[in-house]
């Protein structure tokens, strides 16, 4: 199963998508861009998508969610943020996030999250 | 004319003139219609006493020296009544007496009993003598009633050791001492002893000493008219008394001389008023305008100037230090401040620097204030002793409320005059009306202060904002990267712990080299978290705009730019176009003026650009900054202009002169902007001797250009070296 993962700090993506890649069953993708991360989107249509909310330019990782879910409709995002409030948490929802976590986090726990996930696409 | 009826005349004039006034202006004041009809009995003892002087025979005479008693037996009673209502004492019992003896004495004026006949005395006049049965009884009502109302003036005089009180009583009781010590004599004659009574020459002296009091501390409650009624009571009383003098002194002489008849003699007094009516008349204007009115004339326009003024300051320190010199100059107090309330330390802070009392807001006369929004004067009658020491305390003797809209936001003080005098209605009245125009501004000048803390507050909250998101994601790579090498960790720990994995010395390198790569970047990372907290104190410390010292300006441009993104976290989808020569020469500047400089110009960008994007959905924004060292005028120019919406042709020339307060974003923004960046950055600039100049094109974008002088000595040096040659 593919999974996408867009950050604007390339620290963030070089560390996430080797670990996520551990993972059996799990192939990582890494964009620093919106712009990539369609690329990656068209090209590899991935189920799960791990995405920075606020990037380094107009687009949020929400707005790709949505033009994503247009390509691959079947697909589950984590919108990772640094400000999870209320607003956002209701945004979110209104678009069918599965869940919205909050930075710093630990990889171990992101990596459990996107094992359950992909456990659940597993099934459907 | 004897001069028994001459002072007689002088003073039922006087009197009727002064009882009349008195009644006329607030005659809804009570003291002041006792005092009216005090007056007019002792008009009426003048008036009588003037026609016994001039009656012919005993019988007439004794009818007049019964109308004269008349006057004479009511003026104990109202005195007294004025004196326990001046002094606010409360004696019902002793008043109904009084007033009931008064009515006896009246009842009996017309009898025997009082009064049983005239005898020729002096030579000149029929005196009343021998006394009637009770007429001994009367007098010593009268003096008893006179002498009580004195010790009790005399012993508040005691107990009233300042202010304007004081000097009321204090003439008080001069004017009437006189005027009964005086009057006091006519009684003696009656009682066989033959000492012409002179001291009724002295009676019309207490008016004048009271209209004095009234007039130049306040005596009655009497504020309008007082020129006219002073003009009108000089010319009446010039008019009568040249008649009265030369009737008595002159007639027998021109009788005498030329042998003229009454109505011949009468020319020559006809004469002098006529000549001497005019010049009279300017002489009393001038003086009541020069004497009484100045002050208030003096007040009144400085007071009108300076409310011209005040109400357009908006800087507290100004409008403290103006008031503060107005008042020096004008009234002269030995102390001054205002207090405004400082809610964080619960008390209110004298504001006049240099002098930093503070009192609580639970002080009683704060607390009056408050409550009847008027001024408290440490001599008010009832005042608590607590009010007194207050006010002691902080050296006030006059505390004003500083209020507006309903808020209570301080309160004036004044100490005691350096010249000793009192502070006059004229004073109250007028620092009253200071006072209000004051809070007015105060209010203002808060309401700025408010503006601009909000402005720089919610400017701050943004950057608070993109700094925290900042911070996490530099702990979120630290955090991702530290992680990343644990799981790997572990994983070969496992691997090499395992019985089938043997020790695979390339597979260890390359572990190590990732460790390590990692422990770099972790590094970096807090490298960057620290140099975002030094941005922010560096932003927050107001001083470090003034910090000169040998700088590379380029340094500025890359600073601006990296706070403007913790500002708006879009901000690096603009496009950055950087033409920055860095060789430019180092020059003695201050960074943190020049980034705030670069900050400014790149938020108002910013501002446009966002303008545009809701025209232009296709717009693609651009920043272009263009820094480089200009050698024939030995300045560094810098260039930042934008492709965005750019400013009005009308608003350029208010943007390029930096109007405080005007801001190019009402004109070209949907948003709306409190107008201090360009101001602000006018200022920067020139403390650098620099120019800027904003050119631009609606629709097409536009272009700061700002011109520094490259410099190797900070500007006051430099005087100092010029001073040196």
């Amino acid at each position: 199963m593919n999974v996408l993962v867009l950050d604007d700090e390339e620290d963030i993506v070089d560390s996430l998508v080797p670990v996520l890649n551990i993972i059996e069953g799990i192939t990582a993708y890494g964009a620093k861009t919106s712009g990539r991360a369609f690329e990656i989107i068209a090209e590899h249509s991935p189920r799960i998508l791990l995405l920075d909310y606020s990037l380094k330019e107009i687009s949020t990782g929400l707005d790709v969610y949505i033009q994503a879910a247009k390509i691959v409709p079947d697909c589950k995002a984590i919108i990772v943020t640094g400000n999870a409030d209320y607003e956002l948490k209701e945004k979110c929802e209104k678009v069918g996030v599965e869940n919205i976590i909050e930075k710093p986090i630990l990889l171990e726990d992101i990596m459990k999250m996107v094992e359950a996930l992909k456990n659940q696409c597993d099934r459907v | 004319m004897g001069l028994f009826s001459l002072s007689g005349l002088l003073v039922g004039i006087s009197c009727i003139s002064m009882g009349i006034w008195v009644y006329i202006h607030r005659r809804s004041n009570p003291i002041n219609t006792v005092w009216s009809l005090f007056c007019i009995f002792v008009s009426i003892w003048g008036f009588a006493g003037c026609a016994i002087g001039l009656s012919k025979d005993a019988a007439s005479a004794l009818v007049f020296w019964r109308v004269a008693y008349i006057g004479v037996i009511l003026i104990p009673a109202p005195f007294y009544h004025f004196v326990t209502k001046f002094l606010e004492i409360k004696r019902p019992i002793t008043l109904m007496t009084s007033y009931a003896m008064t009515v006896f004495f009246l009842a009996a004026d017309f009898t025997p009993l009082m009064m049983p006949g005239t005898k020729w005395m002096f030579d000149e006049l029929f005196y009343v003598s021998p006394p009637g049965l009770i007429y001994p009884y009367f007098v010593a009502f009268f003096i008893v009633l006179v002498a009580a109302s004195h010790i009790d003036l005399g012993r508040y005089l005691v107990m009233t050791s300042t202010g304007r009180r004081r000097e009321q009583i204090k003439w008080f009781f001069m004017a009437t001492a006189v005027g009964f010590a005086g009057g006091i004599t006519c009684f003696l004659p009656v009682f066989g002893i033959e000492i012409y009574p002179y001291g009724n020459l002295t009676v019309p002296l207490y008016p004048l000493i009271m209209t004095y009091a009234i007039l130049r501390h306040q005596l009655l409650d009497i504020d309008v008219f007082i020129k006219k009624a002073t003009i009108f009571t000089g010319m009446f009383a010039f008019s009568v008394g040249a008649i009265a003098i030369m009737s008595v002194f002159g007639r027998p002489i021109f009788q005498e001389l030329f042998g003229w008849g009454d109505i011949l003699s009468s020319i020559p007094s006809v004469l002098i008023i006529l000549f001497a009516f005019e010049p009279l008349k300017n002489l009393l204007t001038n003086t009541t305008e020069n004497f009484l009115f100045q002050k208030k004339f003096d007040y009144s326009q400085v007071l009108k100037l300076f409310v011209e003024d005040v109400l357009t300051v908006l800087d507290l320190r100004v409008i403290i230090k103006g008031t503060k010199d107005l008042i020096d100059k004008t009234i002269h107090p030995a102390s001054f401040g205002i207090y405004l309330l400082d809610i964080g330390r619960n008390a209110y802070i004298n504001q006049v620097e240099g002098d930093e009392k503070s009192l609580v807001p639970s002080a009683v006369f704060i607390q009056q204030m408050k409550e009847r929004n008027k001024c408290v004067y440490i001599d008010q009658p009832g005042n608590e002793e607590r009010v007194i020491s207050e006010l002691n305390e902080v050296e006030a003797v006059l505390a004003f409320p500083l209020e507006s809209q309903g808020k209570f936001l301080g309160f004036m003080l004044l100490g005691k005059k350096k010249s000793g005098d009192d502070y006059t209605k004229d004073d109250i009245d007028i620092l009253t009306d200071l006072s209000k125009t004051e809070s007015i501004a105060i209010l203002n000048a808060k309401a700025t202060v408010e503006l601009a803390d909000a402005k720089i507050t919610k400017h701050l909250a943004a950057m608070a904002d993109g700094m925290s998101h900042q911070f996490k994601n530099r702990f979120h790579a630290i955090m991702g990267l530290l992680n990343k090498e644990k799981i790997f960790m572990k994983r070969d720990i496992e691997m090499m712990e395992s019985e089938e994995k043997k020790y695979d010395y390339d597979a260890v390198l390359k572990r190590f080299k990732e460790i390590d790569t990692a422990i770099e970047k972790a590094e970096s990372n807090c490298k960057r978290g620290a140099s975002i907290a030094n941005a922010l104190l560096n932003r927050t410390r107001p001083d470090r705009k003034k910090q000169f010292d040998m700088n590379q300006v380029a340094d500025a441009f890359g600073m601006g730019l990296s706070l403007i993104g913790f500002k708006h976290r879009d901000f690096n989808s603009i496009k950055i176009v950087e033409h920055i020569d860095h060789k430019i020469p180092k020059s003695w500047l201050s960074i943190g003026a020049l980034e705030e400089i670069c900050f400014n110009a790149l938020d108002n960008s910013y501002d446009s650009i966002q303008d545009k994007k809701k025209l232009d959905p296709n717009y693609i924004p651009e920043i272009e900054c263009i820094m480089h060292y200009k050698s024939e005028s030995s300045t560094i120019q810098i260039v930042i202009k934008d492709n965005a919406q750019g400013i009005k042709a009308e608003n350029l020339e208010k943007t390029n002169a930096g109007i405080p307060g005007f801001t190019t974003k009402g004109t070209s923004s949907l948003k709306s902007g409190f107008g201090a960046g360009i101001s602000t950055m006018k200022e920067l600039i020139q403390m650098h001797a620099g120019t800027y100049h904003y050119s631009s094109e609606w629709g097409k974008g536009s272009a700061l250009t700002i011109n520094i002088p490259v410099k190797s000595t900070p500007e006051r040096y430099r005087k100092d070296e010029r001073k040196g040659m």
